[in-house]
């Protein structure tokens, strides 16, 4: 009998990840995000070029804020994460990743990793697209807004990648709803509050948008609850949730004694 | 790293108030054991908690020298056939063991080698690029058996191996745990079907209510339960005549005619008894066809213990008798085999 001795941190989380990845690949899940990212890609397309007075900009605006800040930012990693411990320990294929000298440390990185990787691609291309279908008629707005695309890109991802954490979290603590509890999470917490004075500064949507630079109406007295938080601080105050929620996944993942089989 | 082992000391593990397994006390060594024991007994509750998948309430579990709950070291010398029927069924079958062997530690190409290997040895070659989704229970059970040992593991712990396969898979299968028994490795084995236990190995655990009722070699347990009356069963041409000259040997307690060629003795002192039926045979010049103990089977041992476990559960008489048959263990064969 000869072991191999027990990969490194790295090659761990590297062998989950593409693991990961591939059933991801081979799965169903994919296939929905394509096709949901596609539909609000020619949606805004359709509506770019048949609604004639619209300005490019504020289709852009549109498209980017009704069909990604609130819409594919939470299905992408709702569909990629949520049940990445769940459905495992649930379809109780769980025990042949926990049975390896991997450490839950690792499973927890990679899977997450595999996940978002996917995610963050699909919002990628499908901004890269938005973008295009937006500007290609005028090539001279297409440099112009390359910023104010660069900066939607920085939200869009921070929120899938704090997402997918908050997903990660609440589908290992609550295996057996693990689509609830995260859709309810995010629906509430996330979508709804952002459009609640005070409230919204739980929101990790609200800041996403001040990354983007958009900006709500809102009447002059809630104006006056507004706070102007800058662009970095955003940034920063997305990506320390995203750590505090990844790494409540990783210890609830590291002490579960989960089920996996009968008693 | 120790030797390959498996030690348990004072295990008790309760869900609620349930209680899995009781004071489990063990030490095994390379070689086959049998766990056996009825459902709800708390084998697959014993295997996980060996496996490191989860932790004792009570009591401590050593593998190989090491505590196993999230301990990369340990799970390294670990495999386990987990009971349930779930795979990755997107995946083929090369590609699941070899993602196993990957996240074992081993390369690329290595890991495929292997994977390949694994699963030619429990005969799914042909098989190994179909997907998992379209495999028969059979298949996937050696699927499982093929992750499970892809990283040649010190500890092999099967739940339930041979659910589900045909005869053939299950000759495969049996096949494979011999010649891994008989490179050092410690396989624990876990089933209903009792005779193919008894076909692999006769050191045996038997666990009922989540104690171990029993544990050692199969003839060595029978030797233990001194008050369980022995039963000779003997087949020759004049049974009632035989019957009527042992009768009155001592330790018999019982006498029953199965037909007109076939005797059963009950004896509380099987030496005396087998002596005197040797004597009035060979005194009475009977024709025997066979002389057999019904009792030796491990079918037999296991409901005799089973029922007496749960005759005495929840009473004085239930610690007597668990702590009676784990004191006698050590002599019984616990400390490995031969």
């Amino acid at each position: 009998m000869s072991a191999p001795p027990v990969p490194s941190f790295f090659a761990s989380t590297a062998n989950v990840f593409r693991f990961q990845l591939l059933r991801i690949v081979r799965g169903r899940k994919l296939r929905f995000g394509v096709i949901a990212v596609l539909l609000v890609v020619i949606g805004t397309a359709v509506a770019r070029f048949t609604g004639g007075a619209a300005h490019p900009e504020q289709v852009f605006e549109t498209g980017v804020r009704t069909g990604f800040m609130h819409m594919l930012v939470y299905l992408l990693p709702f569909l990629f994460i949520s049940g990445t411990i769940a459905e495992e320990v649930e379809s109780r294929t769980f025990t042949f990743i926990a049975l390896r000298p991997t450490g839950r440390f690792a499973l927890t990185t990679g899977k997450y990793g595999a996940g978002v990787a996917v995610a963050t691609a699909l919002i990628t291309a499908g901004l890269v697209l938005l973008f295009l279908c937006c500007f290609i008629t005028t090539p001279a707005l297409l440099g112009e807004h390359i910023k104010e695309f660069l900066r939607v890109l920085l939200a869009c991802l921070l929120l899938v990648w704090a997402y997918g954490a908050m997903c990660m979290m609440w589908g290992a603590l609550a295996v057996e709803a693990a689509g609830i509890v995260s859709a309810l999470y995010l629906g509430v917490v996330e979508f709804a509050f952002s459009y609640v004075p005070l409230l919204k500064f739980i929101s990790m949507n609200h800041y996403a948008t001040a990354i983007a630079g958009y900006h709500d109406d809102v009447s002059e007295m809630l104006q006056r609850l507004e706070l102007d938080v800058p662009a970095a601080l955003c940034v920063v105050i997305i990506v320390v949730v995203t750590a505090l929620f990844y790494g409540l996944a990783a210890l609830v993942v590291s002490a579960s004694e989960y089920r996996t089989s009968k008693a | 790293m120790s030797d390959v082992s498996v030690r348990a000391v004072r295990v008790s593990k309760w869900y609620g108030k349930v209680t899995a397994l009781q004071e489990v006390s063990l030490h095994l060594e390379p070689g086959v054991w049998g766990l056996l024991g009825p459902n709800g007994s708390g084998k697959t509750t014993f295997m996980r908690i060996i496996a490191g998948q989860m932790q004792p309430n009570l009591g401590e579990v050593r593998v190989c020298g090491v505590k196993p709950f999230g301990n990369v070291e340990a799970l390294r010398r670990i495999g386990l056939c987990p009971e349930a029927d779930a795979m990755y069924d997107e995946l083929t079958g090369l590609e699941f063991v070899t993602a196993m062997a990957r996240l074992s530690g081993y390369g690329k190409s290595e890991a495929s080698d292997r994977a390949a290997a694994s699963l030619s040895a429990f005969g799914l070659a042909d098989a190994q690029d179909r997907k998992i989704g379209g495999y028969s229970r059979g298949m996937r059970q050696r699927a499982k058996l093929a992750q499970c040992v892809v990283h040649e593991p010190d500890v092999l712990l099967l739940d339930e191996p041979l659910t589900g396969t045909d005869p053939t898979s299950r000759a495969v299968i049996l096949d494979q745990i011999r010649q891994r028994a008989n490179a050092g490795a410690l396989v624990l084995f876990s089933t209903h079907v009792l005779h193919e236990v008894e076909a692999l190995t006769d050191q045996v655990l038997l666990i009922a209510r989540g104690q171990v009722v029993a544990q050692g070699r199969v003839h060595e347990i029978r030797d233990l339960l001194e008050e369980h009356p022995h039963h000779i069963r003997v087949v020759c041409d004049r049974a009632r005549e035989l019957a009527a000259r042992v009768l009155m040997t001592s330790g018999i307690v019982g006498v029953r005619g199965l037909s007109d060629h076939t005797v059963e003795f009950e004896s509380v002192d099987p030496d005396t008894t087998y002596t005197s039926i040797a004597t009035a045979l060979a005194q009475g010049a009977f024709n025997v066809s066979s002389i057999t103990s019904p009792d030796a089977t491990l079918e037999a041992l296991f409901h005799y213990l089973v029922e007496r476990g749960s005759r005495g559960a929840g009473t004085g008489s239930d610690a007597e008798i668990g702590s009676g048959m784990r004191s006698a263990a050590p002599t019984s064969g616990a400390g490995g085999p031969s």
